[in-house]
């Protein structure tokens, strides 16, 4: 069962006076085991968005509903927290326990799963996250780096084994290594596990290597949703609201300035390469 | 949450534009005036003087009463605890061991009379001077005690940035606490003990997010020369106009008046 976001609007009130609407009347069905990844300038209501997702947030009007399970519903809350895990942006500052292990204990263990299943998982996610648990198992998580630390905190979620993972912006302020890292272990654990992604981000290229689809949000509302081919060749909307578009996309423009007629749904290198290389050949 | 009390409404009125020291000496002024008030009557002239600064400052009056509602438990404590153990002859009401005299409706109406109208004249305070003021005045009041290696500019320095930080870390204990929640933790089930434990996992992100930001914070103002109050100049002089002087005249008229008064009318309610 998808996660359905129905007509959701949510408004902030600051202080009884002014209100915000930072989302406003978007209808989204979230499928299992998809890369769904989110866009959009800086406060266009992405992080209120997710934040839905797992009810920190409820809805000013509107439903969410994660397999079936209302957000606002009291009961089901612990169940949907442990269906929809959530990675916030600088998920590092999260990190408070003695030890690695058990700060990524922490939300097995408010699953109230056994000890040997806690123990698992654990481990299970140092591995994925490719923090080795011989050597980290036993450190406090404020003695690591800041990539190390990233990651300690990515596994907290992952040993939480949800079905649907929400990322906040997660390679923020890491270098160009560390997000291939990070995607790279996106990738493989829905291939593994089949777990669905929804990705806030700003990375172009990475959202049109691997997202399935891509929802462009502006001031609150929807814009597109579709795959990156499509979505990318709304170009000049794109850069109307300063989103850059992936390299690839950008390349392929200037060629067909040029006369070169390429195709619009080209927005990855790999696609551009193979697309010059098939009209290279006689 | 709710910290609207006594914040800084930002205003252009002659109020707001007092020298923050003046501001402050007339706060203590307006406090010796309500505690030299020793009759009903003459707590007009307090009251009257609080209103016409709520006027002058522009500020609606629903700010008096939002004064007033953090202390409303304190206030309601205060009034029947005088009112019946104050001693007294008169008896007004009795039942079983209840007793209420006139003295001791006197004195609970009294007490709270003063409880009020100190907290609206203390937030009137904050309600119209930035806290950057308020500290700066500070400062500047307590700098005569330099001589005597009172730390007047480092402490108001610390004032200052708390004051900045407050919102801050607030907004960051929010974070952390939705993060958590996404982990599952609990905060809202359990006795006292049980939820007590379960604020940990906020905590102490907290600290150490406030540690790293004060580190942050004292690189920041050591890379930009800060080195102390010494030889320390100021953006804005503080300076005391011909509105200052208005200000000081009617509150030493106030004062003259409730000392006058009481003095010559002997026998006032
Ligand atoms: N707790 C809050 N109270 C009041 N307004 C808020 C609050 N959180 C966010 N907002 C406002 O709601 C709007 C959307 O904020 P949101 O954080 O969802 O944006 P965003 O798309 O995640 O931005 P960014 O890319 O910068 O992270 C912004 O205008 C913001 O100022
Ligand atoms: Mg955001």
């Amino acid at each position: 069962m998808p996660i359905v976001i129905d007509h959701l609007s949510h408004t902030y009130f600051d202080g009884g006076m002014g209100s915000l609407s930072a989302v406003e009347d978007l209808s989204l069905t979230i499928h299992e085991g998809k890369f769904l990844a989110i866009m959009g300038h800086t406060g266009c209501g992405k992080t209120t968005l997710v934040q839905h997702l797992n009810g920190l947030l409820l809805p000013s009007s509107g439903r969410v509903l994660v397999d079936g399970l209302d957000t606002t519903d009291k009961k089901q809350r612990s169940t949907i927290r442990s269906l929809v895990g959530m990675v916030f942006q600088y998920p590092e500052y999260q990190l408070f326990a003695d030890t690695v292990k058990e700060d990524i204990a922490f939300g097995p263990r408010n699953m109230k799963l056994s000890i040997e299943e806690v123990n698992l998982r654990v481990s299970r996610a140092m591995a994925m996250v490719g923090l080795s648990y011989d050597s980290f198992a036993d450190k406090s998580p404020f003695e690591l780096s800041g990539g190390e630390k990233r990651r300690a905190a990515l596994a907290g979620i992952l040993a939480m084994e949800p079905k649907y993972l929400v990322l906040d912006e997660p390679m923020a302020g890491l270098d160009p290594q560390g997000r291939r890292q990070i995607l790279q272990m996106l990738e493989e654990l829905r291939q593994s596990t089949g777990c669905a992604i929804i990705m806030v981000s700003h990375s172009m290229e990475d959202v049109a290597r691997h997202a399935d689809r891509i929802l462009v949000m502006k001031a609150g509302k929807q814009m597109y949703l579709d795959t990156p081919q499509s979505v990318f060749a709304h170009a000049e909307e794109l850069s109307k609201m300063n989103l850059s578009l992936p390299a690839a996309c950008r390349v392929a423009a200037l060629l067909r300035q040029k006369g070169v007629d390429v195709p619009l749904d080209i927005c990855t290198r790999e696609d551009l390469e193979a697309y010059l290389m098939g009209r290279l050949k006689p | 949450m709710d910290i609207t009390l006594g914040q800084f409404i930002p205003g252009n009125s002659c109020i707001h534009r007092l020298d923050p020291r003046t501001k402050i000496w007339l706060m203590l002024a307006y406090i010796l005036m309500v505690f030299l008030v020793k009759s009903m009557v003459l707590f007009v002239l307090p009251l009257v003087y609080v209103l016409l600064a709520l006027k002058l400052g522009h500020i609606h009056l629903s700010y008096f009463f939002k004064a007033i509602k953090p202390i409303r438990v304190l206030l309601v404590f205060m009034f029947l605890l005088n009112l019946f153990v104050t001693p007294g002859e008169t008896v007004l009401f009795s039942w079983r061991f209840i007793v209420v005299t006139r003295e001791g409706l006197r004195q609970a109406l009294f007490i709270s009379l003063r409880l009020v109208l100190l907290m609206t004249g203390a937030s009137l305070m904050t309600l119209t001077t930035s806290p950057i003021a308020l500290t700066d005045g500070l400062e500047r009041m307590l700098s005569p005690l330099k001589a005597i290696h009172f730390p007047a500019h480092e402490l108001a320095m610390m004032m200052t940035i708390a004051l900045r930080f407050i919102p801050t870390l607030m907004e960051e204990a929010d974070k952390i606490k939705k993060a958590q929640l996404a982990r599952g933790a609990d905060f809202e089930s359990g006795n006292l003990i049980a939820r007590a434990k379960a604020m940990i996992p906020i905590l102490i992100p907290l600290f150490v997010s406030a540690f790293r930001r004060a580190d942050e914070l004292a690189m920041a103002m050591e890379s930009r020369c800060y080195h102390g109050g010494e030889g320390r100049t100021k953006l804005h002089q503080l300076r005391f106009t011909r509105g200052d002087l208005w200000a000081a005249l009617v509150t030493a008229a106030f004062l003259l008046v409730i000392i006058l008064v009481q003095a010559l009318v002997p026998g006032l309610v």
